[in-house]
């Protein structure tokens, strides 16, 4: 599915998804399958790939507004690594994504993939934590910019691409944030009830 | 082979301006309004105004936003891509294939260039600021390198004469050491500025912040600006802007020059020597080498512009070999090529602003704020770890869904995603320009091994920063902090990205000026010494650095030159 079509698929799904209750979305979203069934992932295995693309919808699952599935933000996520992104940076996420996928199955007795959504949803910010709190620590190491970034978990480099291409895709863009792409102007102080206290999509 | 089928008559014109960037287009257009028929020769493609295939695209138009495909980067922009902000699918075509034009560094150096026209005026990041007498007077009263050959009060009417044409939005201040110019209205600053800008004024004498002196249209006057129109505020300025509300070559400079009938512009023209004529000690014209034939060309005039940027038009004198000057035209004083220098920058603090949560602001404004150098201008400002000093740039704002990556603290689902839709809270960071000293050791010169893919030589940059601007950067970092403290920040922190020269964009010296020819390379107006026809009017002009953006400077120093070129050339004295 290119972008476009992606993007159609959306748009036409968006009307229902009005009407979704909002903890089946989350209960639900990640056992349907919100993507073309014919995508094969060009950087992830067979095997990681579920599991990320669950992780995603997880993270930003489907509610008034679209999911991350739907926008088609696992296959993006899939081509930024697989084209976009340096060897070194692509293995180090695989190993990461491995060895974090090789505990969780060690520990839960099951793959990440067949678990239940809450236990998926709760394993998942449990790696968001530490990540975040690994994170925290470099910053008090004197590293320099370089080190910083090789040395960043892989799960945030991840959560990077996932909310970067969900928040800059165009339905979001355009349809959820305040789109604004000829301001004509700049206003240094104005009340946020001016853009329904959105971000500014660009 | 040359492949001049006219005689030399059609070949030969009264100027000819090497180079279509920032000063090339400035003197394009003097020397053309004046009444010269004016060669203007660039080495790259032709981008006429309006060419700026990019421009209206939205991050999403991109197959994964604006990244280029590592093979891509790998292959042709590995130097190029070190600004982080380059090599991106909406602005990567207005910079070089390093392959393709290779040099070599001795020490990082991040060159960066675009070889098309318009040059850098398409990309420049558009702050405007004068020198004052601070600067012209910094050399002679530090025992530094050479003096200055002029003071602020030769360069302030042609400070006034471009800021006029070029359009600079700035807000008067009344410093001595910043002079206010002919200033279009200021932008505006947003909430927590005004905190910043009000905690400074409350804690610091020596200090102010002002919103920063931009080359943007806020209110043109057609009579003036022609058909450019009022900044939009969409802040995609680096890809070209359709309605030509910031100033570049190619939307103002370059238009005005054509308007006279008498500008020849020929791109895909590399010129790479001068042509000397040993009869009369002056240059007779150039020889060029077209980029898309291979074919080579010479062409002639009275008088030449070299505006090739500081390095390029170095690597032009350098490749002009004679008996007489066997290391180059300009070399006998020993200083071309030497005295290179750049911003160092990448150091200072950013901070967190609690409150104004209900504010927001409108428009992506180009331009932040300007926090004025305030170190070592007189004795109660004197630094004992440092001479010279910087400025700062800086904004505010406030942060995105960006923030749910490590900032937020929230547990991952529809909450989270809402709360991401949301403007985050505000923050604010400076970054300091600081100046380079001239050092003789820092240089380039020409390398015979390497080729670039017309078959020229390129040129080996050796060049860093020393123990002056490494002690600067150390108050950069602190002082940073000491005002967003001042003002009530939180979180501050303080960082410093490492320095390498060349990311600032602003290669300058090479051919300094000076007031004697056995130690610049060119005099008061900007001829080379040694052939007094040729006149270097870009960032090799360079004396000191100072710490402001330089670039109007160059259009200060080219407008000026030009002038005096003309009424030498009516005077019969080139």
């Amino acid at each position: 599915m290119d972008r476009r079509d992606v993007l159609k698929y959306t748009a036409y799904l968006t009307g229902y998804a009005v009407t979704a209750p909002l903890t089946s979305a989350i209960l639900s979203g990640c056992k349907s399958e919100p993507t073309a069934p014919d995508f094969v992932p060009a950087f992830f295995t067979a095997e990681e790939y579920p599991a990320v693309r669950q992780m995603t919808e997880l993270m930003l699952p489907k509610t008034d507004t679209p999911g991350a599935g739907e926008l088609g933000i696992p296959q993006f996520v899939d081509k930024v690594l697989s084209t976009f992104t340096k060897p070194a940076d692509q293995e180090r996420l695989r190993n990461g994504l491995n060895t974090w996928l090789g505990s969780v199955a060690n520990e839960g007795g099951s793959p990440y993939a067949d678990l239940g959504a809450e236990d998926q949803l709760r394993i998942l910010n449990e790696l968001d934590a530490t990540s975040k709190a690994a994170a925290e620590e470099l910053e008090g190491l004197g590293l320099s910019k370089e080190e910083k970034k090789e040395r960043t978990p892989w799960w945030l480099n991840l959560k990077d691409l996932i909310i970067g291409g969900y928040f800059s895709s165009e339905y979001i863009g355009t349809e959820v944030l305040a789109y604004d792409p000829v301001p004509g102007a700049y206003l240094g102080c104005i009340p946020v009830s001016e853009t329904d206290g959105k971000n500014w999509s660009l | 082979m040359f492949f001049n089928s006219q005689g030399k008559a059609e070949v030969t014109y009264d100027a000819i301006v090497v180079g279509s960037g920032i000063s090339g287009g400035w003197a394009a257009k003097e020397l053309c309004e004046k009444g010269l028929k004016t060669l203007v020769l660039e080495r790259g493609r032709n981008v006429r105004h309006g060419e700026y295939p990019t421009a209206g695209n939205d991050p999403w138009d991109y197959e994964a936003g604006e990244r280029v495909p590592r093979e891509e980067v790998d292959k042709h922009y590995s130097k190029q891509n070190r600004t982080g902000y380059t090599v991106r699918q909406s602005q990567k075509h207005w910079f070089v294939k390093d392959d393709e034009h290779p040099y070599t560094e001795v020490k990082r150096f991040d060159w960066m260039r675009g070889y098309h026209t318009g040059g850098r005026s398409i990309m420049w990041g558009r702050q405007s600021y004068r020198l004052s007498d601070l600067d012209f007077t910094a050399n002679a009263k530090d025992g530094i390198a050479v003096d200055w050959p002029i003071r602020y009060a030769d360069l302030a009417p042609w400070y006034d004469y471009v800021e006029t044409f070029a359009g600079i939005s700035g807000q008067a201040e009344g410093l001595p050491h910043l002079p206010d110019g002919k200033f279009l209205p200021p932008m505006e600053l947003n909430c927590v500025e005004k905190e910043l800008k009000k905690g400074i004024s409350e804690n610091f004498t020596d200090r102010i912040l002002t919103i920063g002196r931009t080359a943007h249209l806020t209110e043109p006057n057609p009579e003036i600006h022609g058909t450019r129109g009022k900044c939009q505020f969409r802040n995609r300025c680096i890809r070209g802007c359709p309605f030509g509300a910031y100033f570049s070559s190619n939307a103002a400079t370059l238009p005005a020059a054509e308007a006279t009938g008498n500008m020849t512009l020929r791109p895909h023209s590399v010129v790479h020597s001068l042509i000397l004529d040993p009869d009369t000690g002056k240059a007779s014209g150039v020889r060029v080498i077209d980029g898309e034939t291979g074919e080579q060309h010479e062409f002639f005039a009275k008088i030449v512009f070299l505006n090739a940027s500081a390095l390029g038009s170095t690597f032009i004198l350098m490749n002009t070999v004679t008996d007489e000057f066997p290391d180059g035209l300009g070399s006998s004083s020993g200083q071309l090529g030497r005295n290179l220098m750049d911003h160092h920058f990448k150091v200072g603090a950013s901070g967190t602003y609690e409150g104004y949560e209900d504010q927001y602001y409108k428009g992506r404004r180009p331009n932040g704020f300007y926090i004025p150098r305030f170190r070592n201008i007189n004795a109660a400002t004197k630094r004992d770890d440092y001479i010279r000093g910087f400025g700062y740039q800086g904004g505010g704002s406030r942060t995105n869904w960006m923030r749910g990556i490590k900032e937020l603290d929230m547990s991952l689902g529809a909450d989270f995603k809402d709360a991401l839709v949301q403007p985050g809270p505000w923050q604010l960071g400076m970054n300091g320009f600081g100046e380079c000293l001239p050092y003789e050791d820092n240089r380039v010169y020409l390398n015979h091994e390497v080729k670039d893919i017309h078959g020229l030589p390129t040129l080996t940059i050796d060049c860093e920063f020393k123990d002056n601007e490494m002690a600067m950067r150390k108050d950069m970092a602190t002082s940073a902090a000491e005002m967003l403290e001042a003002a009530g920040f939180k979180d501050i922190k303080t960082y410093d990205d490492g320095a390498a020269p060349g990311l600032g964009i602003h290669e300058m010296g090479t051919a300094r000026m000076g007031r004697d020819r056995k130690s610049s390379v060119l005099n008061e107006w900007n001829q080379v010494w040694d052939t007094p026809n040729v006149f270097v009017t870009d960032g090799a002009a360079m004396t000191s650095a100072a710490c402001q953006n330089p670039s109007l400077t160059y259009m200060a120093l080219t407008a000026r030159a030009a002038d005096y070129a003309v009424q030498e050339l009516k005077k019969m004295n080139l």
